[in-house]
């Protein structure tokens, strides 16, 4: 494939230019540093292979728009075709044309290329200067390898990458190291695994802990059970202990009951039955004993008492004059009473009729006899008496009262005649009333004219009018006083007084006159003018006069009255005499009938009636009394006489005693008659009350006896003692008994029934035995206990492990851990296996590679590197087994690389790439590009590669950049580049 | 209103590892051991929430394999919450909890009916003293069970209103998952069942909606594969028909996220753009374990590869420690273009030799040295051909890399 034109649209500071390659198979772009060749080399290979955007834009021109260009080809089998790649079409794609005008994509283009990509043409087709800078950086060692890299890719970096590859896979894993990656994420793992197998292991024991804990539950339980056994058996064996002493007691206690016969006879509860028959029967018994002996001393005492009494007639008698004791004592004493009664009287008659200062004398009264009238009569007597002394009075008053009366009306009469006015004073009077009448009509005719001036003159003659009527009521008031008082000085007064009123109206008068003469027209009549005043005046007279004479009149009716009234005081006094001497005739006649009288005031006789009347009475009593204390004592002498007998009777000694002692001498015989008998009485009444009580008594006791005789047949006795006796035995028999069941009911309360019966009946049980057996089965029970305890432990551990598991997070969280660290070794695995194989397979590739291709690439370069040596070397050896890299001088000598100059390892380089390029160019025939790379070289060397290269030139198309102007000498097609130019070809 | 309500779940897996993370920070390491255990606690706690009548747990609880004391007895904890809320629990065995593979004799409470054998029994689900819901199960006593156990579910006679049969097993036709107690729909529908509650499958799917045939799918992603929200279902049965919600239970969610870094210009930018992406996540809110693809311009992707654990692990600094934590676990560029091996196989160069050589050979020879290792290969798993296959192509892919571009310009 040759380059046969490029034409550039843009790129890098290439701007629409045309370059030719066409000019030969070996051609030449001469052009100074600058000048822009690698820019074309670029541009030759963005239009074979393409360019990413980055180095697209990076050759984007500053001064156009445009990106890109076309690049015509020359293949063998098809013949000539245009590349065409723009930055903005379709991302830099290629678009080929052939010449029969079909267009291609880039597909078409890379299967032209036949598998060269940029990379590859880079490092087989594309050769320069700075290739060789690289291989100089090469350490020694390395050489051999980089040289054999080149001469197999023409690149040197297989080398590196081989190393690189190593380092990383080293770095993963070494299946002996430690210290990659991999080998300590083996180790960690390896411990993880391990404690993940640990923490599996313990959790797996969950199974067996849990068995194991229910197995100790189990155990726990039966042990329990067990324990509640011993402890229930430990129980019964305490209590049998405790059970030995009543036991013990049980069985003496039962043994002293045996001795007693099977049955005793014995009522129950006989002895306090007994007893408490005794004890009521006792009180009745004692009772009754007394009672006996009571009786006996009543009979005793009754006796006694009866031996001492006199018989019973001489009480009888005895009894009689007692009997009449009281009435002859009671007379005696009335006698005395009477007496003094008598005295008594006498002294007050006496008394009585000295008050009354009459002539009447004790030994008078007798005679005096005093009918029921004479009170009333006297006091009628009395009474009137005394109202016709009272009404006499009465009637001389009244005649004074009437004299005292008409003298005074005598008077007032003839003081109201004097004062009365004369007949003529009055009827003058009248006509002057009658005159200002008449002229009052005629001046309200006038009083119209004089309007205007009468408001003045009624003010002075209402002066005027006041000054008259003041004085005249003065005047009057005086004549008032004056009359009332009879003091003349007043009249004087009053007339006074009256003058000076008229003066004084009679000027005011004048005064109104005299103006209303100045004012009226009319002269009134003067002369035969009343003026008002002297009407009053006139009016106020006759009115007085009028008075005085009604009053006269009415004093003259009252002296009339006076008169009639002494003439019925004159009767009166005549029917009061008559009166007065019927009752003097009606006083004789008292006086003849009674004389006594005659010393007595008519006044008193009524309270002189009544004293007379006591004393009558007083001499009356004294009369009976007397009478009395004669029949008295006629009886007390007969009741002496009766005594004195009884005494004789008896033969006492009687003359000596008064009345009084013998009389107490009988009372007390008496006394003690009814004394003795009272006591004989008492007794008899005790005694029968005894005998009653007495028998009351053994009746109640007779229950009780036979109560008590059943007892005692009951108990098959005869007497109280023996029934004692038996009942005592039964009760001691009875305590056995109680005290036997006691110990059977404490028993009871220790052991279960068979166990009682089993130790009651049999032999007595050894108590060592017992205790030891107790011992023992405490030991059991602390065993038991301790063993409990141990498994509730153990269990508890157990528990406390399981929960302890339950809660953990070890073995989850370890697996997690190592699912997680196994991921990072898989994928570090992983890793390492893409590194492993990429280096095996680079290195077998390699392998092969050489194999193929080494003996033809070192026969094609030991050719460029004979010529380029100058002949000096003749020929190249590749590495070999052990044999490193080595070339053979002319003298046939072998030089390993690290033997060989610095410029001879360079042109051992060039060969060697030369070489390759050759033998890939067989199959690709693609442009040979060299830019530079025989910049070292001298001009002998540099000749012998140029036409070494102007050789190859006919199988393959080769282009030399250069800026070396001997280069440029020795070329034969030489294009010169200079973007001033522009290109031209030389 | 409903006539009896539950919630169906299946494979806790309660403790068991995670698959695929490595090195984890210690905080994510401590929640993501948690997970499922916080899973667990927050089923328990929607059963009381939503007042269910009981719980059916199908199978695949925890794992004999690796099991953890501590998976049981928490289980038995939370059975014992449940108790006091009176809320039943139905549950089976699978084939992770194989009722002979478990060592660890944990009682649980007596709210809890557990199928003993692999013979298809029933309990009857008791409300106000009225047999309400027949449930039917049975237990795994080995690893496997290969029976078609479904022919064995038969419905009991009796005035019962409700029948649930609980299966763990999958469909004939899934054959990513080893194949247990295997059915084909119409065996299940085929029976008059109100509900198939199912197990097994860690996919949530809703096989048939009438009857329900329903896998719950696990309550905690615990690999990559089991992405986005993990739960259960509450159902509730009426003679209306059932209704079913899914309520999500998981801890933290596995996710896969593509971040396109064609915009950044310089490797600083790349940063926020992978914050971006990492954070901006809508609807879902939580803590997220993340799978991160890288895609881009792969000249860029080549160039900055070396730097992305730095820009990963800045970006992980940053998220790991909010309350909805995120943490990039893993990340791969994502090749855009398959690389042009086959046009560089044809070359006559060394790279073309050496390509045409990979491509020959098996690469297990070269790794014997590790796998099989005396103590690695103790934590090693065999390579698959796929892993193998996968480790050739890094391989290769690495080696063309280095001698093209190492030694290139």
């Amino acid at each position: 494939m040759q380059i046969r034109k490029a034409t550039i649209h843009g790129f890098g500071k290439w701007i629409d230019t045309t370059i030719d390659f066409s000019g030969g198979n070996f051609l030449c772009m001469y052009g100074e540093n600058e000048s822009g060749k690698s820019t074309i080399q670029q541009f030759i290979t963005f239009m074979l292979f393409g360019l990413p955007p980055k180095k697209r834009s990076y050759y984007r021109p500053k001064t156009s728009g445009k990106m890109g260009g076309r690049l015509t080809m020359h293949d063998h089998d098809i013949g000539e075709f245009v590349i065409e790649r723009f930055d903005e079409v379709e991302n830099g794609s290629a678009i080929c044309f052939t010449i029969d005008g079909k267009s291609y994509d880039e597909a078409w283009l890379r299967e032209r290329l036949k598998g060269i990509t940029k990379a590859t043409y880079q490092s087989i087709f594309s050769f320069s200067a700075t290739d060789l800078l690289d291989i100089r950086k090469m350490r020694e060692g390395e050489l051999d390898d980089v040289l054999l890299g080149i001469g197999l890719t023409g690149s040197s970096n297989i080398h590196t990458i081989e190393k690189n590859l190593d380092a990383k896979t080293g770095e993963l894993f070494k299946p002996s190291g430690k210290k990659p990656q991999m080998n300590q994420q083996l180790a960690s793992l390896d411990q993880l695994f391990a404690s993940l197998n640990e923490y599996r292991k313990t959790e797996r024991t969950y199974k067996d802990k849990k068995n194991e804990a229910f197995a100790l539950s189990d155990e726990i339980r039966q042990l329990q059970a067990e324990l509640e056994n011993k402890k229930e058996a430990a129980y019964r064996i305490g209590k049998k202990q405790q059970a030995m002493p009543i036991i013990k007691a049980y069985k003496h206690e039962y043994a002293q009951w045996s001795a007693y016969p099977e049955h005793i006879p014995f009522p129950e509860n006989g002895i306090e039955r007994i007893e408490k028959l005794n004890e009521q029967v006792l009180p009745i018994k004692s009772e009754l004993a007394v009672l006996q002996d009571n009786a006996q001393t009543y009979q005793k005492k009754r006796d006694a008492i009866r031996k001492e009494l006199h018989q019973a007639s001489v009480y009888e008698k005895a009894s009689d004059i007692i009997n009449q004791k009281q009435p002859y004592l009671g007379n005696q004493q009335e006698l005395k009473n009477l007496q003094d009664s008598i005295e008594k009287l006498k002294l007050q008659i006496n008394t009585e009729l000295k008050q009354l200062n009459s002539s009447l004398q004790s030994e008078d009264l007798k005679t005096i006899e005093l009918s029921f009238h004479v009170e009333k009569t006297w006091q009628q007597m009395k009474h009137n008496e005394e109202q016709l002394t009272v009404t006499q009075n009465h009637l001389e008053e009244e005649q004074q009262q009437l004299a005292k009366k008409r003298d005074y009306l005598k008077g007032q009469q003839n003081e109201l005649s004097r004062s009365l006015l004369e007949e003529s004073e009055e009827s003058w009077l009248r006509e002057q009333i009658s005159n200002y009448r008449y002229q009052e009509y005629e001046d309200q005719d006038t009083n119209q004219l004089s309007g205007k001036w009468k408001k003045v003159k009624k003010e002075t003659s209402g002066r005027n009018k006041f000054w008259l009527f003041g004085s005249a009521t003065a005047s009057l008031f005086l004549v008032v006083i004056a009359i009332a008082l009879g003091n003349e000085l007043f009249y004087g007064l009053a007339g006074l007084t009256l003058a000076v009123g008229i003066a004084q109206w009679l000027t005011g008068k004048r005064y109104v006159q005299n103006i209303d003469a100045l004012m009226s027209s009319r002269p009134p009549a003067a002369s035969t003018k009343v003026n008002i005043n002297e009407k009053l005046e006139a009016d106020r007279k006759i009115g007085e006069n009028e008075d005085r004479k009604r009053e006269l009149s009415s004093i003259n009716d009252q002296l009339r009255t006076n008169d009639i009234e002494l003439l019925k005081c004159k009767e009166k006094q005549h029917s009061l005499q008559v009166r007065r001497d019927r009752l003097n005739e009606q006083i004789s006649h008292q006086y003849e009938q009674y004389p006594f009288l005659r010393q007595v005031d008519i006044a008193y006789w009524p309270d002189f009636f009544h004293s007379l009347k006591y004393i009558l009475n007083l001499a009356h009593n004294k009369a009976e009394q007397e009478k009395q204390i004669e029949m008295l004592m006629g009886e007390s002498r007969q009741f002496e006489e009766t005594l004195n007998r009884f005494f004789r009777d008896m033969k006492w000694e009687w003359p000596n005693k008064s009345i009084e002692d013998k009389l107490s001498i009988i009372d007390k015989l008496l006394d003690d008659y009814r004394n003795g008998m009272a006591m004989i009485a008492q007794y008899d009444n005790w005694n029968d009350d005894n005998a009653s009580r007495q028998r009351h008594m053994k009746q109640k006791m007779a229950p009780y006896e036979q109560e008590k005789a059943g007892l005692l047949r009951v108990a098959g006795t005869e007497t109280e003692e023996g029934f004692l006796k038996q009942g005592k035995r039964f009760e001691e028999k009875e305590k056995h008994t109680e005290k036997l069941s006691e110990r059977r009911e404490q028993l009871s309360q220790l052991l279960q029934k068979e166990e009682c019966d089993m130790m009651l009946s049999g032999e007595l049980i050894d108590e060592d035995k017992l205790d030891a057996e107790h011992e023992l089965t405490a030991a059991d029970i602390s065993h038991l206990e301790k063993e409990i305890e141990r498994n509730r432990q153990q269990r508890a551990d157990i528990e406390a492990d399981l929960s302890q598991m339950e809660s953990s997070e070890s073995y989850s969280e370890t697996l997690h851990r190592f699912t997680i660290e196994q991921e990072q070794l898989k994928k570090l695995a992983e890793e390492w296996a893409v590194y492993k194989s990429a280096k095996e397979m680079l290195a077998e590739a390699k392998r092969n590679y050489r194999d193929k291709y080494l003996s033809d690439v070192i026969e094609k370069a030991a050719r460029y590197f004979h010529v380029l040596t100058g002949d000096v070397y003749t020929d190249i050896y590749p590495p070999e087994n052990s044999l490193p890299f080595r070339v053979q001088g002319v003298d046939g000598i072998h030089y390993r690389v690290d033997e060989l100059s610095q410029g001879t390892v360079d042109q051992l380089y060039v060969s060697l790439r030369m070489g390759i390029s050759e033998v890939m160019s067989k199959k690709h025939r693609l442009p040979f590009i060299i830019d530079d790379a025989f910049v070292h070289f001298d001009p002998k060397r540099t000749k012998r590669i140029l036409s070494l290269l102007s050789d190859i030139s006919f199988s393959q198309q080769i282009i030399l950049f250069t800026c070396k102007q001997e280069i440029r000498k020795a070329s034969a097609n030489v294009t010169l580049i200079d973007p001033e130019k522009s290109v031209s070809i030389l | 209103m409903s006539d009896i309500s539950f919630i169906h779940a299946a494979d806790l897996h309660l403790d068991s590892p995670f698959k695929g993370l490595s090195h984890l920070p210690e905080a994510i390491f401590q929640k993501v051991k948690d997970s499922t255990f916080e899973a667990l606690d927050l089923l328990v706690k929607r059963a009381i929430d939503k007042q269910v009548d009981f719980l059916l747990l199908v199978g695949d609880l925890f794992d004999n394999e690796k099991q953890s004391l501590k998976a049981q007895v928490r289980l038995r904890n939370a059975f014992e919450e449940l108790k006091r809320h009176d809320i039943s629990v139905y549950l089976s065995y699978g084939n992770h909890d194989f009722t002979r593979g478990n060592s660890h004799p944990v009682t649980y409470p007596d709210n809890v009916f557990i199928f003993p054998d692999e013979r298809v029994t029933h309990f009857i689900y008791q409300k106000n003293g009225v047999g309400k819901t027949a449930i039917y199960g049975f237990s795994y006593e080995n690893r496997s069970v290969t029976e078609k156990k479904a022919d064995e579910y038969e419905i009991i006679s009796g005035d019962i209103p409700y029948h649930i049969a609980m299966l763990h097993g999958s469909l004939y036709s899934n054959t990513e998952h080893d194949v247990y107690a295997p059915f084909r729909l119409s065996d299940l529908t085929d029976k008059s069942f109100d509900y198939w509650a199912l197990g097994h499958i860690h996919q949530r799917e809703v096989i048939k909606k009438d009857p329900p045939v329903v896998y719950p799918g696990n309550i905690q992603g615990r690999t990559s594969k089991e992405v986005g929200k993990k739960g259960c279902y509450h159902v509730e049965l009426s003679h209306h028909g059932v209704s079913m919600t899914f309520l999500p239970l998981q801890s933290l969610e596995f996710n896969k996220r593509t971040v396109d870094i064609s915009e950044c210009d310089e490797l600083h930018q790349l940063e926020s753009v992978v914050l971006r992406t990492v954070t901006d996540n809508g609807v879902n809110a939580g803590p997220e374990l993340l799978q991160l693809i890288i895609s881009g311009v792969p000249s860029k992707l080549e160039e900055w590869e070396s730097s992305l654990d730095e820009v990963i692990q800045l970006v992980n600094e940053t998220v790991m420690h909010h309350r909805d934590w995120k943490y990039i676990y893993r990340y791969s560029i994502e090749q855009a273009l398959t690389e042009n091996y086959e046009g560089l196989a044809e070359g006559e160069h060394f790279v073309g030799e050496l390509l045409r050589h990979a491509d020959s050979v098996s690469i297990q020879p070269y790794l014997t040295e590790l796998y099989q290792h005396k103590r690695a290969k103790k934590y090693l798993e065999t390579i698959s051909l796929e892993e193998e296959n996968q480790m050739k192509q890094k391989a290769k892919r690495l080696l063309v890399h280095e001698l093209l571009n190492g030694g290139g310009e």
